[in-house]
């Protein structure tokens, strides 16, 4: 081949790479991929995570129902009391104080040393019968998806907290979820998932009523 | 090859082998396209399918040899029909990320096709959960319309297991496709069952949506971020049913035709070959782990995956429920409905209906298998290192007067109730001992 068209080889095939990577993204992908336009998804989620929409007693849109019209319904006497659902569900704890909190899991999003994202994941169980908190770790990839770290079993099953931190670096956690739930000895039990400080979801299931919201649409009907 | 040849391959494989997706999906998710799924599982789904070498079109199972628990089994279920008929496949993530899990996912851009579709599986399988599943899924209406094959059932976080509805019989019993964790360490064949779970292990510990059990159904796409309560037919029905009566009340409302006695003794008695079998396997494979491990105590994470105290006690559940319903013919004086063959080999299993079956059980003679024996099959002796054969009659009698062994630690003979002392030092997790409502 001459070097004239070694040139026009070249051409075509940085041509062609061009052509490829704009019909992935035009036509196929609904994933990002590592490129510039991956960091600025990347930069878009992570604002994701500071500002995790939490329940507000702000209207919301689309016929949302906000919490505070929501309260006034399921539990008018609260509405002077209470105007958030990190509020209402303090409030049930305290009511409720007899009440076991069972957690579901934690999960601790955080840096590495290099900076890259990772995910850790303590989820509580039971095996045959006996409580087991089992520890997950997860890289985030560039796609923005995690990836299973492979841990040794003793590291896995019920770590205690030297064992978390040869994984985590609590000092550079950005954001902590966890969902829990308890049941009062009477006919009430809540369901709530928290991120950070914000309470993101809960559902209370009380004898005739349910009363549920999530990021900022709420729900109070009758139950069963 | 000419100039302008070689360009046009070295365009097309780079724009085919660049950032692909694991598949394509060219359809999308509509009520045809539920109904096909509907369809593909009640014809597809079944314990062989990851262990067979060819479909039933004759070409190769590319999914041959993959090893799944229950979690993954339900997931293979709609990941795999959505690969095979271009449909989208997207899930939460559970790590907690935003983003979602797709079919679009190009982490496995170099591999070959098969290989994709058997790593993102694989991939999926490293992250579901019976815990992750409620995220994807949402409780139904009980209905014929939205209980269907394909459908899922999820028990409480306490028992964590989980099953697919391969099908709904006429008299409203369904066929269930599943596996277990040991399952998933044995080999890729799945288990399967003909009857409803019990609705008391099913619910146990939270009867309120909070537990997430019950049958469930897979979200679209547009709902998977919403809360459970706004997905399009999300029902609490199954909640208001109490858990003792809820597989009377799902099987009334699913079954078009009766079944009748000698039909549903049958079926009983298959149900609890097949847990008979499946726990002949289980004990094996924890006998082949003990010896590879040259007979050392288990570690809490092998003793887990090998001790068998929830699956005794399934058993227990299935040969409580035929002897009530042995029990009821008899108060309606309607054993005549059982053919003579049948009934005299539940009489042997079943002698004294008048006691508990605890009582029952103590009184009970050592049985001896013959030709007439139920679920005839044989357990190994480590001992004796020899094949020592058992049916449903003396099985039975073992597991109602504890001599059954759900400890993987002890030797295979144990664990089958041959009365035999032994010495075992090693740590046990768990309340190992039987317990079952009659």
């Amino acid at each position: 081949m001459s070097n004239k068209n070694w040139v026009r080889l070249f051409i075509l095939v940085i041509a062609s790479a061009l052509t490829a990577w704009l019909a992935f993204h035009f036509f196929l992908s609904r994933t990002v991929v590592a490129t510039t336009a991956l960091k600025t998804d990347l930069a878009n989620q992570k604002l994701d995570h500071q500002t995790t929409p939490k329940i507000t007693d702000e209207t919301g849109e689309n016929g949302v129902n906000t919490f505070k019209e929501t309260l006034a319904k399921c539990f008018p006497h609260l509405t002077e009391a209470i105007t958030t659902p990190r509020e209402f569900v303090d409030n049930w704890k305290s009511l409720n104080s007899t009440a076991v909190e069972e957690t579901d899991f934690i999960h601790y999003f955080f840096k590495d040393k290099k900076g890259q994202d990772v995910r850790a994941q303590i989820v509580y169980t039971t095996a045959e019968g006996h409580p087991v908190r089992e520890f997950k770790l997860f890289r985030v990839l560039d796609d923005g998806l995690p990836d299973p770290v492979e841990i040794p079993a003793p590291d896995r099953y019920n770590p205690n907290n030297t064992t978390l931190t040869k994984y985590i670096d609590f000092n550079t956690v950005f954001e902590t979820q966890k969902k829990w739930s308890a049941k009062s000895p009477g006919s009430s039990s809540i369901e709530v998932e928290e991120s950070n400080l914000d309470v993101t979801e809960f559902q209370l299931f009380q004898k005739n009523i349910i009363f549920r919201c999530h990021e900022g649409d709420c729900e109070c009907k009758a139950g069963n | 090859m000419s100039f302008s040849n070689l360009t046009v391959i070295l365009i097309l494989s780079f724009s085919l082998s660049s950032f692909s997706e694991v598949w394509t999906a060219t359809s999308t998710w509509n009520a045809d396209t539920e109904k096909e799924f509907s369809i593909w599982i009640q014809k597809n789904w079944g314990k062989d399918f990851f262990l067979k070498k060819e479909t039933k079109d004759g070409s190769p199972n590319i999914f041959q040899g993959l090893r799944v628990d229950c979690a993954d089994t339900v997931y293979s279920s709609r990941v795999i029909f959505a690969y095979l008929h271009s449909l989208p496949f997207v899930m939460n993530d559970p790590s907690g990320g935003k983003k979602l899990i797709s079919n679009s996912m190009t982490r496995w851009d170099s591999k070959t096709e098969k290989d994709k579709i058997r790593s993102f599986l694989i991939y999926v399988y490293n992250l579901v959960s019976t815990k992750s599943m409620h995220g994807d899924t949402y409780p139904v209406k009980v209905s014929r319309e939205t209980i269907v094959p394909g459908s899922i059932i999820l028990t409480t976080e306490k028992n964590h297991h989980s099953w697919v509805i391969k099908n709904i019989f006429p008299t409203g019993i369904p066929h269930l496709v599943f596996n277990s964790t040991v399952g998933a360490y044995s080999g890729p064949l799945l288990q399967e069952r003909k009857s409803w779970p019990n609705g008391d292990w099913v619910f146990e510990g939270n009867v309120t949506p909070q537990g997430h059990a019950g049958v469930r159904y897979w979200r679209k796409e547009s709902e998977l971020k919403l809360p459970v309560w706004q997905v399009t037919g999300y029902s609490e029905d199954q909640y208001s049913i109490k858990p003792a009566k809820w597989k009377y009340d799902l099987q009334k409302v699913l079954q078009s035709t009766t079944e009748s006695n000698q039909q549903t003794a049958a079926r009983l008695i298959e149900n609890i070959c097949a847990d008979i079998q499946q726990r002949i396997d289980a004990v094996k494979e924890s006998e082949a782990f003990l010896q590879s491990a040259t007979y050392r105590c288990m570690t809490e994470e092998e003793f887990d995956n090998y001790s068998t105290p929830s699956r005794d006690r399934r058993l227990a559940d299935e040969i409580i429920y035929l002897r009530n319903f042995l029990k009821t013919l008899v108060q309606e004086r309607n054993e005549l409905s059982l053919d003579e063959k049948t009934w005299q080999q539940l009489k042997i299993i079943f002698p004294q209906l008048d006691l508990t079956i605890a009582s029952e059980s103590q009184n009970q003679k050592r049985t001896l298998t013959s030709s007439a024996s139920l679920c005839r099959t044989k357990h190994h002796s480590r001992r004796e290192n020899t094949e020592k054969s058992i049916d449903l009659a003396e099985i039975k009698r073992r597991l109602f007067t504890h001599r059954l062994s759900s400890n993987p630690n002890h030797p295979p003979e144990v664990r089958f109730g041959e009365d035999i002392l032994v010495k075992n030092s090693c740590p046990s997790w768990g309340n190992l001992k039987l317990t079952y409502v009659e």
